[in-house]
């Protein structure tokens, strides 16, 4: 199955084309700060695309792994938006119901997100809060760290605030809509 | 030539032949329905389609109907020009009839080949089949001329492309100017200690060459010298050589080495040893150098740059070679025909900022390995790190710059082949371990696979992987003071972090900076990446569409050493083909000034690029110089009372063409 073919389901992951560039040099697993986390790597992710095996990406922890720091994407020899591809990766798997389960970062995810959608930015007590409220037990290994930070005024209680957070509201809906 | 010439009021007669070219034309454009309709068209008298025009039945239709139907004017539809032109012409020559009678109309890379849609292919084949009667209706016939041509051959560049282009030359009794702008020849193979796949020490397969082109009696040796000005055209090229000031008389220099002994200034770059060792400011860049004769770098010399009163080279010079006063000389050489072999630069791996090169002592480019590695080099030979320990392991990092978006796009072609003479040699000479990169090792030539398996059973380690990043950051405290060479083993899919003590590089090729230029001196062009184009990819790949002017060696992209000599050999070979009749076949297609017409108002004089128009002040008119004019048309575009047009370009016979196009 062609990568850009009209009959390939997934041709709308974003920037899938440049794929057809890569030469498996391993730069992008080499540069990777999570390579070994990772249960492919970059580079992988890549071939099996190659080879029309999709659900095996869209199911990959990798993309949830990556932490954006575009080290990849900078040294590339084929200039493959490596890190745009991991978004647009997360994006198919979430929007297919394929993330992987047992994955504590997607809940992470969304907790940092709602934080953003209602106050503009984040405030640490809220994200982890909201965090904590899925993983219980997570929460109570924190409790001791949150205290010290609590004690040297590291710890914000109060919710950080924007001027308007309903434009950041307003900016979620519409792209929550479809919208770019 | 001498075909004969036909009347000029003679009435028209033409016939056309459509070429199916076996599937390339005649499915996609309906042959049959092209050639009925230009059968209606004025002055035709027999159009026919056949399968293949450019076969002997094919041209023998041509001769056969010429003969029998009495035709004049012949259209062929088939290809390009640049394909079949010549055999169809040819073919008019062999009926009798002055080959210029001809007119190709292009329906395979213009119609059939670019056109989805099989109606308006066959549509547009008509219009350029008609466009081509109508203009063949109007052609003259033409006479081509033979011009004299000077028998020698002018060689830019004295790395081992151009002197082995000056010697196959040279050994064929050519009078050969090898012009070098560096102080020697001998170019970049010069610096390499061994060369593979059969690791002969380059100096001892290159020194002799040096010295024959410096002693053969057919070469004359331009060093330190570039092109000023190229004029004339292919036979009678009149070539400017700048010779620049080398403040040491060449005649008097007996090159016994004691100027550069006693120069005070000894702290400059060697620019031979890359970096890695000093020089004096009179110098001559290696021992072995050709002419043995130093030059002064004026920059740092106390006397000429600094402006001090220091003068020892003269003191000491018992030949008195020593002249701070020389200036630059300019010599024209007359030249029949142009070889080009500027050569490569080393990519500069500066601008990859994750490789650290320049940043991290012990990162080297695969030159400064070379001289690292050779026995006249910074160490004599002897390998070691800047502070003189010997390297426990080496990693040597392929595809540096090469295969690269952000830098050069193409392979390189030599890297995965010295990486690997470099991992023989490192074993050989120190018994480290060694570690090599790649991405693709790429070993096509004869007995490179063997090297490349040669290697392999000595233990060198290859990882699948490009490199990440060469850090000095060590995950294991021990390791302080060493490089890490992070990358993926993509066959393992493990991250490896592996530290060394010495990393190589291994650059690959651009152009020599003088490129550019020096195709604009000669008119020749260079493709995105600077090399400059051959004629055809595959069957000229030495000529360029300069025609005279000739490529040897990496000006025309990153070659090895026997594809270089190969290569230069054919430039020679080329260029002695062209010369060796002591005459050339004139185009046809030349400039022609109508004397009644012509005001003498020299517009076109001014615009000419060939210095092909003179003035005859008796008669107050522009004359055009048949054997210089290359029928650019530029004096006809300029020409304002229409004096001026191009033969074979007329504008009745271009505006008829025109007219049926549109």
């Amino acid at each position: 199955m062609n990568i850009t073919g009209k009959n390939n389901p997934y041709s709308d992951i974003g920037k899938l084309s440049h794929i057809n560039r890569c030469i498996q040099c391993g730069t992008c697993s080499g540069s990777c700060p999570l390579s070994d986390k990772m249960d492919h790597a970059p580079r992988e992710l890549f071939a099996l695309i190659r080879e029309g095996s999709y659900e095996e990406v869209l199911a990959s922890i990798t993309p949830w792994f990556c932490v954006s720091c575009y080290a990849c994407m900078v040294r590339c020899p084929k200039e493959i938006p490596v890190t745009d591809l991991m978004y647009a990766f997360k994006e198919k798997a979430r929007e297919q119901g394929t993330v992987p389960k047992n994955l504590n970062m997607t809940d992470m995810y969304d907790a940092f997100s709602k934080t953003v959608k209602q106050f503009g930015r984040v405030t640490e007590s809220f994200l982890m809060g909201r965090y904590g409220m899925r993983h219980p037990i997570s929460a109570v290994k924190n409790a001791p760290l949150a205290v010290k930070m609590a004690l040297r005024h590291r710890l914000e209680l109060k919710p950080q605030k924007i001027e308007n957070p309903d434009t950041i509201t307003r900016l979620y809906e519409l792209t929550e809509k479809g919208g770019e | 030539m001498t075909s004969q010439n036909q009347p000029k009021t003679s009435i028209p007669k033409i016939g056309v032949y459509v070429c199916h070219c076996g599937m390339n034309i005649a499915p996609k454009v309906n042959v049959e329905e092209v050639a009925e309709h230009v059968k209606a068209l004025p002055h035709v008298v027999v159009a026919r389609d056949y399968k293949f025009m450019c076969s002997n039945p094919g041209q023998d239709m041509i001769v056969n109907d010429i003969k029998e139907l009495g035709l004049n004017r012949v259209v062929v539809a088939s290809c390009s020009p640049r394909m079949h032109e010549k055999t169809f012409r040819n073919a008019l020559r062999k009926a009798g009839l002055n080959p210029y009678y001809f007119q190709m109309a292009n329906v395979r890379e213009q119609a059939s080949w670019v056109t989805k849609d099989s109606v308006e292919a066959t549509e547009k084949a008509k219009a350029l089949v008609s466009a081509a009667v109508t203009r063949v209706a109007f052609h003259q016939p033409l006479l081509t001329r033979e011009v004299k041509v000077e028998k020698s051959i002018l060689v830019v560049g004295g790395g081992i492309a151009g002197m082995q282009a000056a010697l196959t030359s040279a050994q064929a009794g050519y009078q050969v100017y090898l012009v070098e702008r560096e102080p020697s020849i001998g170019g970049h193979m010069a610096k390499f200690d061994k060369t593979f796949p059969t690791l002969d020490c380059a100096a001892c397969i290159m020194t002799p060459k040096m010295v024959d082109v410096y002693q053969h009696p057919n070469i004359h040796l331009f060093t330190y010298s570039e092109i000023e000005k190229v004029e004339g055209f292919i036979g009678n090229f009149e070539v400017t050589v700048k010779m620049k000031p080398r403040y040491v008389d060449m005649t008097k220099c007996t090159g016994c080495g004691l100027c550069m002994e006693k120069c005070p200034t000894k702290k400059i770059t060697s620019e031979f040893n890359e970096g890695l060792s000093k020089r004096t400011a009179i110098y001559t860049p290696f021992p072995q150098a050709v002419p043995n004769v130093p030059v002064i770098d004026a920059e740092n010399c106390l006397t000429l740059g600094k402006g001090k009163k220091c003068g020892v080279c003269a003191k000491f010079c018992e030949s008195t070679a020593i002249d701070f006063d020389q200036q630059p000389e300019f010599k024209t050489v007359k030249t029949g025909a142009v070889i080009v072999a500027t050569g490569f630069k080393a990519f500069d791996p500066g601008s990859i900022g994750y490789y650290g090169y320049g940043r991290y002592p012990e990162v080297y480019t695969s030159l400064e390995f070379e001289r690292l590695n050779n026995a006249t080099g910074p160490t004599a030979g002897k390998l070691v790190m800047k502070d003189g320990r010997t390297p426990q392991r080496v990693a040597i990092v392929h595809c540096v710059g090469s295969r690269d978006q952000r830098h050069k796009k193409y392979c390189s072609r030599v890297c995965c082949m010295y990486s690997m003479k470099f991992a023989h040699l490192i074993h050989e000479k120190t018994g480290a371990e060694v570690w090599e990169f790649y991405i693709d090792i790429r070993s096509p030539g004869k007995n490179y696979e063997e090297f490349y398996n040669r290697v392999q059973e000595e233990g060198v380690k290859f990882v699948r992987g490009r490199v990440a990043e060469i850090t000095d950051m060590t995950d294991d405290p021990k390791d302080r003071g060493r490089l890490t060479v992070v990358a993926e083993n993509s066959l393992t899919r493990r991250t490896l972090r592996i530290p060394v003590d010495m990393v190589i590089l291994s650059v690959g090729m651009e152009p020599s900076p003088g490129a550019e230029d020096l195709g604009r001196l000669m008119g020749v062009s260079r493709d995105a990446d600077g090399w400059f184009n051959e004629l055809h990819a595959k069957l000229a790949p030495v000529a360029t569409p300069m025609t005279g002017v000739f490529l040897a060696g990496c000006c025309q992209g990153p070659k090895d050493i026997p594809d270089t000599v190969a290569q230069s050999m054919g430039a020679a070979g080329e260029a002695i083909a062209l010369l060796s009749k002591g005459s050339v076949t004139t185009q046809a297609e030349i400039s022609n000034i109508d004397e009644d017409l012509c005001t003498g108002c020299k517009s076109c004089i001014a615009v000419c690029s060939y210095s092909a128009i003179g003035f005859d002040e008796v008669r107050r008119i522009a004359v055009v110089n048949e054997a210089l004019c290359m029928g650019c048309g530029s004096c006809s575009a300029a020409c304002l009372s229409s004096a001026a047009s191009v033969r074979h370009f007329s504008d009745k016979q271009v505006m008829g063409e025109l007219e049926m196009l549109l």
